[in-house]
């Protein structure tokens, strides 16, 4: 690479082509995609959003969002849940029988979606999405990021004990027996990343002696916290907490953020290999990505990304040391999850 | 039974086909409908657990899940925990089962009608919710009924901060999947008890027997191929068990195959895995057939004790045990349904769930019912769950009928795998058959049949899972049915389909008609076959359950539906308990 003229002649050409080349010539980046949506005139959208939770409004209000700021772009939207649906669709989708513009997988199930060519490439970079939400192959683009704390009942536990509380206070014999966790210890996971191997199995080893309940679902977890069957629960998600509070009105609950706060990748969200509204697909997706989506992600859906200024998320963490998940090694998070499963002593069969 | 009209005369050709063609090709149909319910699923589950990764990504065979199954250590503990929950529970299952069949058929058990009908209600619970209500009863720290004790035992001096009882253990676990097996087990048997020929026993009696000889050495023999069945059945349906093991074995760490394979395919989903896992499911059921064919089945004639000399059942007085036996009776239906309705009918009505109290009355509302209204495609879900349901209990019954029939009456050559296959797709876990059904179903030839994505595909894949039951319970109908009456009709010229279905297909009307609601009950509360071949315009209400349980975090609401289904599915058992008693006044 070499220089072809000087920052300043660079900058002088700038502002002389801005001003005398017409608008649409150096619009942004997003604007030839726009044109596209335009023509396109819709989009079928399949991700984990719900757009009303117990009765309440939820994610609706996210999906008006986007049409307010596109109303040229309608979204036929349907909602993916969890796993089992992800996986459905990953076979729906390679047997040609449902297709979506835009749609949703696992952080786990990003190899194989590039593996049976699902996925169509999209430089986001170029679109504007910040690096902390791009897939570093431009798979696709992250959406409702996890941050995990210790969710615990405040009726067992007064708020200003919650607040003292470290990591290290899974690991206390204190609360021996009276703790519990998901099948799934992401946090850990995040920690790892931060803390080491050695640090991170140790603690496990540790949690694991103090005796947490295993539960199968978060869910479950999380409504068995809320009535008291346990004090508290280590890595339990922020949107299980907040969903608990907001929606099922459970005053119950509360949930505290130890440092470092772990921090997960989240879904990946995608523009499909046969999408019939390309344009309009990556349009939703680039939107996803900016401050004001993920603002009213947070509100509703409670995973915001805490990088964006303006939510919730980001004010409870700001100052915070945060340790957050990487796309970069997310092929190899299970491994690194059995692993922290293998040294607290659960089943682990791979 | 109507009389049989005399026959014309027919010519020697005519009579050969109904006699020897017609068999054959029904046998020849009946065959072809098996090997596509269940053998092409399972072709594609054997070729599943030799392949890793997600199916959509073909890859190389492999042996790898089969290492990885079976040189984990945890596995062997795990096979173990799982014959001793099997076994006890079955155990469990069977005699309570074995005593209510007696009670309800043999004796004169004041309301037994009433306690026949009620037996059924345990059906209505979806299996996750019965697990969660139980856990609120008896969780060590909040369980209501734990508090109670400890209050009690206080009152003693004995102060306790958690416990008594602890659900999370393998006698939680057995307790839990033991009383939701009752109905199963008994549906199973209760046909055999109903229509047994009380000359044996009143003989036995004659002879000079006790009455616990005569149960001893008569009775009990001779209801033995229902019997068996039943240890059989509840066996493999023990093994396969997951909601009790999940909700209250993994808070205690206690591991059973069933959750086995959740890990294998929660944490990475590793289908090829689960796949190796539910082949060695099969093996066992085929290991369990073998015996049953054996011991059972080759033993036919021995066991018929429905012939054309007419029978009535004999009753047993009980005396002053009347109010004991119904007692007993009671004292299981509280436990079943009563106690773990009551926690769902207060979750249903609380605002968030707390523990039952005077207080929480006063804000009990029932909101969570107006919001089931409001949730979006209820009343979708609602047909397709209705329309499924019929479907899958009509086809079930009827494909079963014409099974056991062959299995049981012809000699045409290789009629036992028919028997075997039927048997064998009860090894194959719910949620095995659904991923399979979706790649046999995503793929040519039988993409073109456009049946992905429908109710229909939903239905086919229940029929799947349910006809394991329903040929049990065919088979013994039809192994207690003397081949004379049969035999009467064709040597008075009538061709052996007409015989199977002016004969035969009356006598085990009602065996047919327990079936097809035991089918039905269970396709209505069906759970994770709906939830995976789920797709855009196919929902169920189990779905929508889930859906409102698992991804809206409300407990609340999901006990508010459970309570609509245990309701609706009452009304099911009302009507279907008038068709049982129908049939038997065409008798």
């Amino acid at each position: 690479m070499y220089r072809t003229s000087k920052p300043g002649t660079i900058l002088m050409a700038f502002f002389l082509a801005s001003y005398l080349l017409p608008p649409t010539a150096i619009g942004g980046p997003l604007d030839p995609y726009i044109d596209g949506a335009k023509k396109e005139g819709s989009v079928r959208v399949g991700i984990t959003i719900r757009q009303k939770v117990q009765g309440k409004v939820a994610g609706q209000k996210y999906l008006d969002a986007f049409q307010k700021k596109y109303p040229f772009v309608k979204l036929n939207f349907k909602r993916i849940g969890g796993a089992r649906e992800r996986n459905r669709l990953i076979s729906e989708m390679s047997g040609g029988v449902v297709n979506f513009d835009v749609a949703t997988v696992s952080e786990t199930m990003v190899p194989t979606i590039v593996d049976a060519k699902l996925v169509r490439i999209v430089d986001w970079k170029k679109l504007g999405v910040p690096d902390v939400l791009r897939h570093p192959n431009n798979v696709g683009v992250s959406l409702r990021t996890p941050v995990f704390g210790i969710g615990y009942n405040r009726d067992l536990i007064p708020d200003n004990v919650a607040k003292s509380f470290t990591w290290e206070t899974c690991t206390d014999p204190k609360w021996k027996g009276k703790a519990a966790t998901d099948d799934r210890p992401q946090h850990l996971k995040e920690l790892y990343r931060t803390w080491g191997k050695e640090k991170t199995l140790d603690y496990a080893k540790r949690w694991a002696a103090n005796k947490p309940a295993m539960e199968p679902s978060r869910s479950t977890g999380a409504q068995k916290l809320a009535s008291g069957a346990y004090h508290m629960m280590c890595g339990m998600p922020r949107r299980q907490a907040k969903d608990l509070q907001v929606y099922g009105g459970v005053k119950s609950i509360g949930i505290v953020y130890p440092e470092p706060v772990p921090v997960g990748v989240g879904d990946l969200i995608f523009v499909t290999e046969k999408a019939k509204s390309p344009n309009a697909a990556s349009l939703f997706i680039a939107w996803t990505a900016t401050g004001e989506a993920q603002n009213v992600l947070d509100d509703v859906d409670f995973s915001g990304h805490p990088s964006f200024e303006g939510n919730d998320i980001n004010d409870v963490i700001k100052g915070k040391k945060v340790a957050y998940g990487s796309w970069e090694d997310s092929d190899s998070s299970d491994a690194l999850l059995a692993e922290i499963l293998q040294a607290m002593g659960f089943p682990v069969v791979r | 039974m109507e009389a049989i009209a005399t026959p014309r005369p027919l010519s020697a050709r005519w009579n050969w086909v109904r006699l020897r063609i017609a068999p054959n090709l029904l046998f020849g149909l009946i065959a072809l409908v098996l090997l596509w319910l269940i053998l092409v699923p399972l072709g594609q589950l054997i070729l599943n657990s030799f392949r890793v990764g997600h199916p959509a990504v073909p890859t190389p065979l492999t042996l790898e899940n089969y290492r990885v199954g079976f040189t984990t250590p945890l596995t062997y503990q795990m096979i173990w925990n799982t014959v001793y929950f099997a076994g006890a529970g079955t155990l469990f299952t069977v005699s309570i089962a074995i005593l209510f069949a007696w009670l309800t058929e043999r004796t004169d058990m004041p309301w037994r009608n009433l306690a026949w009908s009620l037996l059924l209600v345990p059906l209505a619970m979806p299996g996750f919710l019965f697990a969660m209500a139980w856990i609120f009863l008896l969780d060590n720290r909040i369980g209501i009924a734990n508090i109670w004790l400890r209050s009690l035992l206080a009152y003693f001096g004995w102060d306790m901060e958690t416990g008594p009882i602890n659900i999370y253990s393998m006698g939680g676990m057995i307790f839990l999947d033991g009383l939701r097996g009752v109905t199963t087990v008994f549906l199973l048997i209760v046909g055999a008890f109903r229509a047994m020929d009380p000359n044996l026993e009143e003989a036995a009696r004659i002879s000079g027997a006790k009455a616990w000889t005569t149960f001893r050495r008569i009775t009990l023999p001779t209801l033995l191929p229902a019997l068996l069945a039943a240890f059989l059945y509840s066996f493999i349906s023990s093994m396969e068990s997951f909601e009790a093991p999940l909700l209250v074995g993994l808070p205690g760490n206690i591991y059973v195959y069933s959750t086995m394979i959740f890990f294998s395919t929660r944490l990475m989903p590793s289908h090829g895995l689960a796949a190796a896992f539910a082949v060695s499911y099969c093996v066992v059921a085929i290991f369990l057939v073998v015996i049953y064919q054996r011991v059972a089945l080759r033993q036919t004639e021995r066991f018929a004790t429905i012939t054309g000399k007419g029978y009535r059942p004999r009753v047993t007085r009980l005396g002053r045990w009347r109010p004991a036996a119904f007692g007993l009776f009671a004292g299981y239906f509280f436990l079943a349904v009563l106690l773990p309705l009551f926690i769902l009918i207060w979750a249903a009505l609380s605002p968030s769930y707390t523990q039952p109290s005077w207080d929480g009355l006063t804000k009990l509302s029932l909101i969570h019912f107006r919001r089931l209204l409001d949730e979006p495609g209820i009343l979708q879900a609602t047909w397709n769950t209705v329309l499924i349901t019929v479907t899958t209990a009509t086809l079930c019954v009827f494909l079963s009928f014409f099974v056991s029939w062959i299995v049981v009456r012809t000699r045409i050559h290789g009629r036992m795998i028919l028997d075997s296959l039927t048997f064998l797709a009860h090894s194959i876990p719910g949620i095995v058959i659904a991923l399979a059904f979706i790649f046999v179903y995503l793929q040519e030839p039988f993409r073109s049949l456009h049946l992905y994505g429908t109710v229909w595909i939903v239905s086919l894949a229940l029929i799947t899972q349910y006809i394991a039951f329903t040929t049990r319970t065919t088979n013994a109908a039809i192994t207690q049915i003397h081949k004379e009456l049969e035999e009467a009709a064709r040597i008075a010229g009538v061709g052996r389909i007409t015989t199977l279905l002016r004969v035969t297909f009356p006598l085990v009307l009602p065996a047919i008609a327990a079936a097809w609601i035991w089918v039905a009950a269970h396709a209505v509360r069906a759970f994770s076959v709906p939830l995976m071949l789920a797709s855009e315009g196919n929902w169920t209400l189990s779905v929508i359950l889930w859906n409102i349980w698992d991804e809206q975090n409300a407990l609340t609401m999901a006990a508010a539906l459970g309570v609509v289904f245990i309701v609706s599915l009452a009304l099911l058992t009302f009507f279907g308990r008038r068709m049982i008693v129908r049939a038997f006044s065409m008798e």
